[in-house]
């Protein structure tokens, strides 16, 4: 648990880079700083290890002020990844991985199982890479490496400033993905910097939006873009917030099991009726054998045709429906792409297991809240 | 076209140029003669044959074969060069007594190399320089290359050794200089090594200070620049005077005083500590100024004094005939270091035995030890039994002519290049690698020793080897001022106008420059982690 | 952002006319220096040349001693250069002219005196040896013409003859006739109390001499009278010792000098020759005049504006104010004597500070112009398409040119060239080539692709692109190459003594080969400051020369 209390750092010239902070990251938790630059969310991060000292205030770790300790050993103790990664150019990459482990005094045994441990761990064959030095590895492969780095000496505190800032989308997509899993296994306490708000959104346990030193507004991504606290926030979270709220709902959760469908080998009258229960102007066709999705069928085509199987328009499933695990935001984007009322959700199989309307997912965006619990537990 | 360059260089040069001078005595002016006006077989044509090759050769199309061929001609040429005038010189000799006006005074007729001589060297050289390059563009590895370029060298060498070259009258004055000739290289090995350890230990600190401390980094650039633009030979003039002054005092009374400048000095840093933060914005960098002159003056008067004396100990070391031993055990422990280094990376030494990293350091301790034996032994030997308050500056070496300001102005000069690669070489390290060591809890030693100073190795090494270089051309200057080296030969060809003299001083010092520039770039090879080597 | 801009704006408002403020403290500086008058200790160069003719007055115990030759005022230089007199002269020949009257005046046995444009012969009798006379005779020979005394050789014939030969090497004699000065307006003193408290020429007469009684100086006169029963001979020679024994005194306060720099067409070479010019305008002036100009420029070039013209108006000044230090000997003479109390030798007798460093910057300058020229030509030239295969050659041997010293270089032209002016010449001119060949290839070659390309695209010659793209974006490094082969054949200029070809090397050279460390420190202390201050000047030109927008650091 790492608390912030108090916590004022004020430059001799006057300047106060962060003013009056109280924060606390619980176990096991990834603690987003936000905002905009100039917010001093690099500098809070920075005054854990004891890199930029306190000014008035403490920070404590485990409730013990992190003054206490000499600042090379609390560093040792608190895993540190950056933007520019930093990997010591003259190291190989096992080098690199092992410094705080050496630092520490481990044995070179003990060293060399975790290092290929991690390393695999990040998605880096140590057999292939291991020997290699930092400038041969790619942009994406070094910050992996710097991510294992970081979590060297199995330290339970890790600071991350932007650690994906500097690849490219795709890949920082992937690495926020990959690091989401590991997250999963290893249960740090994290305090995590970012500038960018989907970043901050799609890692964060918690989002402590930081302005001109101060914190604004620090609570759950969910509620955060719920409840923004005051135009500020709402400004930062961006107009689009809804949908990035729709991004941290999985369709799973938002659909409702009740949508218009029929077999394929029903009847036309059978067809009717399904369509005026559910007041539709569209059904969905399910293979009678399997529920396999096949395609959809419309109340204008029904009347000029002589059966279901006339009338019905074939698609692969993967083109109009969206899968279980999506999120909301994907059902919505499909929703919009195509004329149906509903989004179909199949399964793995690709059978038709509901669907999500676009009132449901008013409902949802309205609601303040209530699927923080969800997404955490989606998080762990 | 260099190869067309390089033929023309030599055709030039044997075709108009004399390749040789027979001098009826040493002082007579000499006969010149051309390479075509040797009279006898046509074997001195083939060198003129072969000087026009490149010309004919620089048409051929293939890079490789090309290069071969020119390479061979480019080494034939050098070797030729030396060995056919020689040839014809000898020949000349025997009947030199006809070649003279009656009653011209013949004693020791000597044979001159003359400027053909040199043209035809140069010739040779670009005409294999372009056969090397093509070889470089054809592919062929640096190894292949490297022999291909020594082989003229090498025969040269064997040339020299054997005694084929004796004619030369430069070979007669080697021969009859040689001892001398060792021992003024030996001088300027030691003035260059000794300028180069010292100037190594003040240039780091201070480029380190510089890169640390944005206050004085103009100051102590813009100094250290000052210190280059001053002539060489002024620079050791201004160090006559306080050098003198200096020598004059007795030890022990300068003893006393340094200790009562330096306390003094040491008292007013403290106080000065205690009320910096009290002291108002404005007068603080003057009170950092005055305590960085009251400092500067003892640390000065002690660098010049342990420059001085080291240079005179190491000379005493190397030329005590007692201490050969000992002496080449330490240069044998010294040696076996990087050996043990590069063992340690080739063989995989240091994973395969636990404790190599720390085992490959014994042949450093080893050569510690020795030096320091070396060292006492030296140091008995210039002071030893004399009456310490008798003892004055002048008996450590510190006098206003002589060796004295010779190295501590080639000290002075060796700071530019260092300080500023050991600056740059600092300022330009990624400042993120040394936060993330930093945040991982490197402390500032361990982060200096372990990342700064392995990034800017290079850096500072390109110094170093710069450095180098330019001391061992200065310290041929500061024969002037009596201190021995080199530049005593050039100065004896200069007032005798001997242009074998002068070679005689000159060729060393290229060629111990050379071997300098090499070995540093071994060494910095060597020691650079192949993670920041340039591709 | 706001923080920043209101730093600015306080730093400016406090912001002080350092330039002003300097060159105020440097009027200062030479106005009080000035203000004193210092005894000349040289004493070989100083030493008066002085000659009288002693009259004894009638009827009274005094002699005057009129002053033929000499000046006890310290840059005085001889009022008229006469054209050449040439004829054979006898002893009491009318028509003679002063030259050999004042040397038949020094030595009775001198017969006969013949003057040509570049030599004079004197034939004396028998009586007495060669050796004795020519010693006797060099200084009225010196002090009866204006050429350096350097310059100057005396020869003895054969014995039987009895003639010795002065010869100069410059193209002739010139005969200067000095206004002897003893003082500048009269003096009387009438008692030996009166003396005591008198002038310092006064002073040291009656200190020295005990039979003065009292004193008269005129300018060209000096009339003294002695105790009774003085034996008057003796008395003669010994005053005219202690008049020779007084050395001039000269005023600290330095004029300014200028500097004229003239192209010479010397076939095949093209020099410059460099003469120093003394304006006699107190310098301590000029650099209130700077004060003024400094000022100005403060005021109207306000936010750190300063174009071309500024620049060198800086640069000639600071120029001016060392070259001026230089010219004036008295202030060596003073420096010299204040860290060497003990030497009898201070200043060099072959030429003032200021003719060494004409000479060197001659030599350094000459250089110069084929350094840049052939180095920017080389440079141009291997890096251009059709010459790009010489520039691995031309690197090579750039860089292996390091390694040879550049003593050996200079040494080496003696045996080749010769000695004198060309040979060092020469030298420098090789040493030199090498900064401002890798400079500009370095710079040309740190063009980048991308904007010779576009300048390619936008349809520029290969020539336009050279001139407008690739020297102006390279100037910077090629202006650091020119500097750095500047200040580098400033020093290997000092060697050049050594082959013979001048310059500020020759005071050292000499110190150290005659152990006179003044001559060491006159020649190391010039050099040095003209190093600092060619590095100086040209570092500001570099400024002056450089693209404006590459001086935006990014």
């Amino acid at each position: 648990m790492i608390e912030f209390k108090d916590v004022i750092k004020e430059y001799p010239n006057g300047f106060r880079a962060v003013d009056d902070l109280n924060l606390t990251v619980h176990d096991g938790e990834i603690c987003v700083l936000i905002g905009p630059s100039g917010c001093g969310k690099t500098t809070a991060l920075r005054m854990v290890n004891r890199l930029i000292d306190v000014t008035r205030g403490e920070i404590l770790i485990d409730g013990q002020p992190n003054d206490e300790f000499e600042p090379e050993v609390l560093r040792r103790k608190i895993g540190y990844a950056i933007q520019q990664i930093g990997l010591l150019p003259h190291m190989t990459i096992r080098d690199n991985v092992a410094i705080v482990p050496r630092l520490l005094d481990w044995d070179e045994e003990r060293i060399r199982q975790r290092v290929d441990l991690l390393l695999d761990m990040v998605g880096i064959d140590p057999s292939i890479h291991g020997d290699k030095y930092p400038r041969q590895l790619s942009g994406g492969q070094q910050q992996r490496v710097g991510v294992a780095r970081a979590l060297g000496a199995d330290p339970p505190i890790m600071l991350m400033d932007e650690p994906f800032g500097a690849v490219d989308p795709i890949t920082r997509a992937i690495l926020q993905e990959e690091f989401l899993q590991i997250q999963q296994e290893v249960g740090k306490t994290i305090i995590f910097v970012t500038h960018d708000i989907d970043e901050a959104i799609y890692m964060g346990d918690r989002i402590a939006l930081l302005r001109t030193g101060r914190l604004v507004q620090y609570d759950t991504p969910d509620d955060l873009l719920a409840m923004p606290r005051d135009d500020f926030v709402r400004e930062f979270v961006g107009a689009d917030r809804s949908l990035k709220r729709l991004h941290l709902i999985s369709v799973k959760d938002s659909m409702m099991n009740n949508v218009p469908c029929c077999e394929d080998d029903a009847t036309l009258e059978e067809v009717e009726a399904c369509l005026e229960r559910h007041r539709s102007d569209s059904a969905f066709v399910v293979d009678g054998g399997n529920g396999k999705l096949l395609g959809w069928v419309e109340r204008t085509a029904l009347a000029e045709s002589g059966s279901l199987a006339e009338a019905m328009r074939h698609a692969p499933a993967a083109s109009i429906a969206v899968p279980e695990d999506a999120t909301a935001r994907e059902a919505l984007s499909v929703l919009l792409s195509h004329s149906f009322d509903v989004t179909p959700v199949i399964d793995a199989e690709g059978v038709l297991t509901g669907g999500v309307s676009i009132q449901r997912l008013q409902d949802l965006v309205e609601a303040p809240g209530i699927h923080a619990a969800m997404q955490r537990e989606r998080g762990r | 076209m260099i190869a067309l360059l390089g033929g023309c260089v030599a055709s030039f040069g044997f075709f108009f140029l004399p390749v040789i001078e027979i001098k009826p005595n040493r002082l007579a002016s000499g006969l010149p003669v051309g390479l075509l006006e040797i009279p006898g077989d046509m074997r001195y044509l083939l060198l003129f044959l072969l000087a026009l090759t490149p010309m004919l050769l620089a048409f051929l199309g293939e890079r490789n074969r090309r290069g071969w061929a020119l390479a061979a001609v480019g080494n034939l040429i050098v070797i030729l060069t030396l060995y056919l005038p020689a040839l014809a010189g000898s020949a000349y000799l025997i009947g030199a007594e006809a070649l003279f006006e009656a009653g011209t005074r013949i004693s020791n007729p000597r044979i001159l190399t003359s400027a053909g001589i040199a043209a035809g060297l140069a010739g040779g050289y670009i005409v294999l320089f372009a056969g090397l390059l093509d070889l470089e563009e054809s592919g062929a590895s640096r190894l292949v290359r490297g022999l291909a370029g020594a082989v003229g060298a090498f025969v040269v060498v064997l040339m020299l050794a054997g005694g084929t070259l004796d004619v030369y009258s430069i070979m007669v004055e080697y021969h009859s200089r040689g001892e001398t000739l060792a021992l003024r290289f030996l001088e300027h090995i030691v003035f260059v090594l000794v300028a180069l350890a010292a100037g190594l230990i003040v240039g780091i600190a201070l480029g380190l200070w510089a890169s640390r401390d944005a206050k004085t980094e103009d100051t102590i650039l813009y100094t250290v620049g000052i210190i280059q633009t001053i002539p060489s030979l002024a620079l050791f003039g201004i160090l006559l005077v306080p050098l003198a002054r200096l020598g004059d005092a007795r030890f022990l009374s300068l003893a006393r005083d340094w200790l009562l400048l330096a306390g003094f000095a040491l008292v007013a840093a403290l106080v000065l500590r205690r009320l910096h933060a009290r002291l108002p914005e404005r007068t603080r960098q003057f009170s950092l100024i005055a305590v960085f002159i009251l400092a500067l003056i003892p640390l000065a008067l002690l660098a010049v004094l342990i420059i001085a004396f080291g240079f005179e100990v190491a000379l005493t070391i190397l030329t005590m005939t007692e201490l050969a031993l000992l002496r080449s055990l330490t240069g044998l422990a010294i040696f076996v270091f990087p050996i043990f280094v590069w063992a340690g990376k080739r063989f995989d030494l240091e994973r395969k035995l636990p404790h190599y990293r720390r085992l490959r350091f014994l042949p450093l301790l080893a050569a510690a030890l020795g030096g320091l034996a070396l060292l006492a032994q030296g140091a008995g030997e210039l002071l030893g039994g004399r009456e310490l308050a008798a003892l004055t500056i002048r008996d450590f070496g510190v006098s206003g002519i002589g060796t004295a300001p010779a190295i501590i102005a080639l000290t002075l000069y060796s700071l530019l290049p260092l300080v500023r690669n050991t600056y740059a070489g600092l300022k330009n390290i990624d400042p993120a690698i040394i936060d993330s060591g930093k945040g991982m809890g490197f402390t500032a030693a361990q982060s200096f020793f372990r990342i700064e100073l392995p990034l800017a190795f290079p850096v500072i090494m390109a110094g170093v080897r710069n450095a180098a270089i330019s001391l061992v051309g200065i310290a041929a200057v500061a024969s002037i001022i009596g201190a021995g080296a080199l530049g005593d030969f050039i100065l004896l060809g200069v007032n005798s106008t001997s242009i074998d003299q002068i070679l005689l001083g000159t060729i060393p010092a290229v060629l111990l420059a050379v071997i300098l520039d090499a070995g540093l770039k071994i060494l910095e090879g060597l020691l650079t982690s192949p993670g920041i080597r340039q591709a | 952002m706001s923080a920043a801009k209101a730093k600015v704006s306080a730093s400016s408002g406090r912001r002080l006319p350092y330039g002003a403020l300097m060159w105020l403290f440097a009027t200062l500086l030479i106005f009080g220096v000035g203000q004193q008058t210092v005894t000349l200790h040289d004493q070989e160069k100083f030493t008066g040349d002085f000659d009288f003719t002693v009259k004894q007055v009638e009827g009274e115990n005094s002699l005057i001693f009129s002053l033929t030759a000499g000046t006890y005022l310290y840059g005085v230089t001889p009022e008229v250069i006469l054209p050449t007199p040439t004829g054979s002269f006898s002893r009491g020949d009318e028509t003679a002219p002063q030259v050999a009257r004042a040397l038949f005046d020094t030595l009775d046995s001198i017969t006969e005196i013949t003057i040509e444009a570049r030599t004079i012969t004197v034939v004396y009798g028998s009586d007495m040896e060669a050796e004795q006379v020519r010693s006797r005779l060099r200084r009225p020979v010196n002090n009866a013409v204006a050429n350096d005394r350097g310059t100057i050789t005396a020869e003895v014939s054969g014995t039987a003859e009895k003639t010795i030969l002065f010869s100069t090497s410059d193209d002739r004699f010139r005969y200067a006739q000095y206004q002897p000065a003893l003082v500048e307006s009269i003096e009387d003193y009438d008692s030996r109390a009166a003396a005591e408290a008198g002038s310092d020429l006064a002073r040291f007469i009656v200190a020295e001499s005990r039979p003065v009684q009292s004193l008269r100086l005129e300018p060209t006169r000096l009339v003294v009278g002695y105790a009774e029963g003085t034996a008057i001979e003796p008395f003669a020679r010994n005053l005219r010792e202690i008049l020779n024994d007084f050395h001039p005194r000269a005023s600290l306060a330095p004029h300014l000098w200028l500097l004229t720099v003239a192209p010479e067409i010397i076939p095949p070479l093209l020099a410059i020759a460099v003469e120093p010019l003394e304006t006699g305008l107190p310098l301590f002036l000029f650099t209130l005049l700077m004060v003024a100009v400094e000022s100005g420029i403060f005021f109207v070039a306000r936010e750190g504006k300063k174009n071309l013209l500024i620049h060198l108006v800086h640069i000639a000044s600071v120029f001016l104010l060392f070259w001026s230090i230089f010219g004036h000997e008295p202030l060596w003479d003073a420096i010299l004597h204040a860290i060497f109390p003990t030497s009898a030798q201070l200043v060099h007798p072959q030429g003032t500070v200021i003719d060494f460093t004409a000479q060197h910057l001659e030599l350094v300058l000459t250089s110069s112009i084929y350094i840049i020229s052939v180095g920017l030509f080389l440079g141009v030239m291997v890096t251009r398409d059709n010459f790009r295969e010489f520039l691995p050659l031309v690197n090579n041997l750039v860089n292996s040119g390091q390694t040879v010293p550049t003593l050996a270089i200079v040494a080496i032209m003696g045996p080749i060239i010769g000695l004198g002016f060309m040979p060092a010449v020469v030298a420098l001119i090789a040493y030199g080539l090498l900064p401002v060949v890798r400079n500009t290839i370095a710079g040309i070659e740190s063009v980048s692709v991308s904007i010779v390309d576009s300048a390619r695209g936008m349809g520029m010659t290969s020539q336009q692109i050279l001139l407008r793209t690739e020297l102006p974006i390279a100037s910077r490094i090629i202006m650091a190459g020119i500097r750095t082969s500047m200040v580098i054949n400033i020093g290997t200029a000092t060697l050049g003594a050594f082959v013979g070809s001048g310059g500020l090397g020759i005071p050292i050279a000499s110190g150290l080969s005659m152990t006179v460390d003044a001559f060491i420190l006159l020649g190391a202390i010039p050099a040095a400051l003209l190093a600092i201050l060619t590095d100086y000047v040209l570092g500001r030109l570099e400024v002056v020369l450089t693209p404006r927008g590459l001086l935006i650091e990014t």
